[in-house]
């Protein structure tokens, strides 16, 4: 068992970890075996040399009462109904009366009321108050995925649709363009009215890479500007596969 | 011999259950973490309770904790051990704010003391204490003295005494919060014992 020497008042090391200790850390010290005593963790040979001593020495026998009996307080500290023992209460007020000091022992009794003082917790206002506290923290958690995933996603949209115009020019129609793109996160982009030919994109991610893909479905007179073709997402799939070499892809 | 199974699996479902509770928090999840605040909440403010000796200020500090909690589950390695480490978070802040507020005015640790109405009993001098209306039995004068043996106590061994004996935590889990030795943990218990065993010797 480890030992501190009682001159290190400041910190010491049990084991190698961190501990204040201002007493001389002592094992076999009766008292300290009479502590554990209360907490039933003596082994038996302990036990008996706790039994031995409080053989041979009244004082201690008298220590270790008190001892007890202040343990017990602290015990009853935890009792969270206040209850009072009425029965114990007499015999106190009995007590003082006739000055029978053996009866004033029972004081113990009573003082479970210190201990069993309720704590005072509205449990669902508490709770509704955590949470409306760390809503903005958690909204913010929220927030900052979708950040990221318009910022990442938007541009990458943005330059896949540019890349598709030009490249539609060499493409035969029909033809599907796939285009390597990386995203990190899931989001639904809709392409505005300046890329009529485009109607949506959904966006996944789990993947380092994805897949766009682009097929002409159409050509309208109003997507003249960008090769007389209208074209929508057919696809967009996670493939890490990606040949990111492919001629077909012009990123 | 089933019942024993029974009771670890039930302790084992509750732990997983707990795991994924946490790690979903840590994700954002503010339903997940509210059912863990209805776990934790009744233990942290208690702790905190006792430490302060006042239910108002146990409470933002217990709130305080629980938040700061949320904002750090990124930090904690094992989710299997939210629980000690969100009472050490209460016991650090409740031992912050004591020190901040002994800096602002000196205060009793239990506020039960000055709420209550005072009474006393006419022929033996014996003061007695009403608490919201019902009638107790607890002596004003040893209330007090309770509460002032308590503070005298280092903070360490207050602090261990309040988890161990009070609370009714094993020792290694108070160990854990404390980040010592169990064995530490019984130096500290008894030392707190022995030091209120003479503090209270008119009372014991």
């Amino acid at each position: 068992m480890e030992r501190v020497s009682g001159t290190e008042k400041a910190e010491g090391l049990i084991g190698g970890l961190r501990l204040m200790i201002d007493e001389t850390y002592n094992p076999t010290d009766p008292e300290f075996l009479a502590s554990r005593a209360l907490d039933e963790q003596l082994t038996d040979e302990e036990q008996a040399v706790l039994d031995r001593a409080l053989s041979e020495s009244p004082t201690l026998c008298a220590e270790v009462r008190r001892l007890r009996e202040t343990s017990a307080i602290v015990s009853r500290l935890a009792k969270d109904s206040v209850e009072i023992d009425w029965a114990m209460h007499a015999k106190l007020i009995g007590a003082e009366l006739c000055g029978d000091m053996a009866e004033v022992h029972a004081v113990d009794g009573l003082l479970d009321s210190w201990g069993r003082r309720q704590v005072p917790l509205d449990e669902e206002a508490f709770t509704a108050s955590v949470l409306g506290r760390i809503a903005p923290a958690s909204s913010k958690r929220g927030g900052r995925v979708s950040r990221v995933i318009f910022r990442i996603g938007g541009p990458l949209v943005a330059a896949a649709v540019i890349a598709l115009a030009v490249t539609l020019r060499s493409v035969p129609s029909g033809a599907p363009i796939v285009i390597p793109v990386a995203v990190d996160a899931v989001s639904v982009v809709s392409i505005g009215p300046c890329f009529a030919m485009l109607e949506e994109a959904d966006i996944s991610h789990d993947a380092p890479r994805a897949v766009v893909s682009f097929s002409r479905i159409q050509t309208p007179a109003s997507a003249s500007a960008v090769g007389r073709s209208s074209f929508r997402f057919v696809s967009f799939g996670v493939s890490p596969e990606v040949d990111a070499s492919d001629e077909s892809s012009p990123l | 011999m089933s019942g024993w199974v029974d009771l670890e699996t039930d302790q084992a479902k509750t732990e997983s259950a707990q795991i994924a509770l946490v790690t979903r928090a840590a994700d954002g999840d503010a339903e997940a973490f509210g059912q863990l605040v209805r776990v934790y909440q009744r233990r942290a403010v208690s702790v905190a309770y006792r430490l302060l000796g006042n239910a108002e200020d146990a409470s933002d500090v217990a709130q305080d904790a629980f938040v700061r909690a949320f904002k750090s589950l990124d930090q904690l390695a094992d989710a299997s051990r939210f629980g000690p480490w969100l009472m050490r978070i209460v016991s650090n802040l409740s031992l912050n704010y004591r020190r901040s507020r002994a800096t602002r005015s000196a205060t009793s640790l239990d506020d039960g003391v000055e709420a209550v109405a005072e009474i006393r009993n006419p022929t033996t001098g014996l003061k007695l204490v009403t608490d919201g209306g019902e009638a107790g039995g607890l002596p004003v004068e040893l209330q007090s003295a309770i509460s002032l043996a308590m503070e005298q106590l280092p903070e360490q061994q207050r602090l261990t005494l309040i988890l161990f004996s009070v609370e009714g935590m094993p020792q290694k889990e108070v160990a854990e919060i404390l980040e010592c030795t169990v064995e530490l943990v019984k130096w500290n218990v008894f030392q707190a014992r022995k030091k209120l065993k003479d503090l209270l010797a008119d009372y014991v």
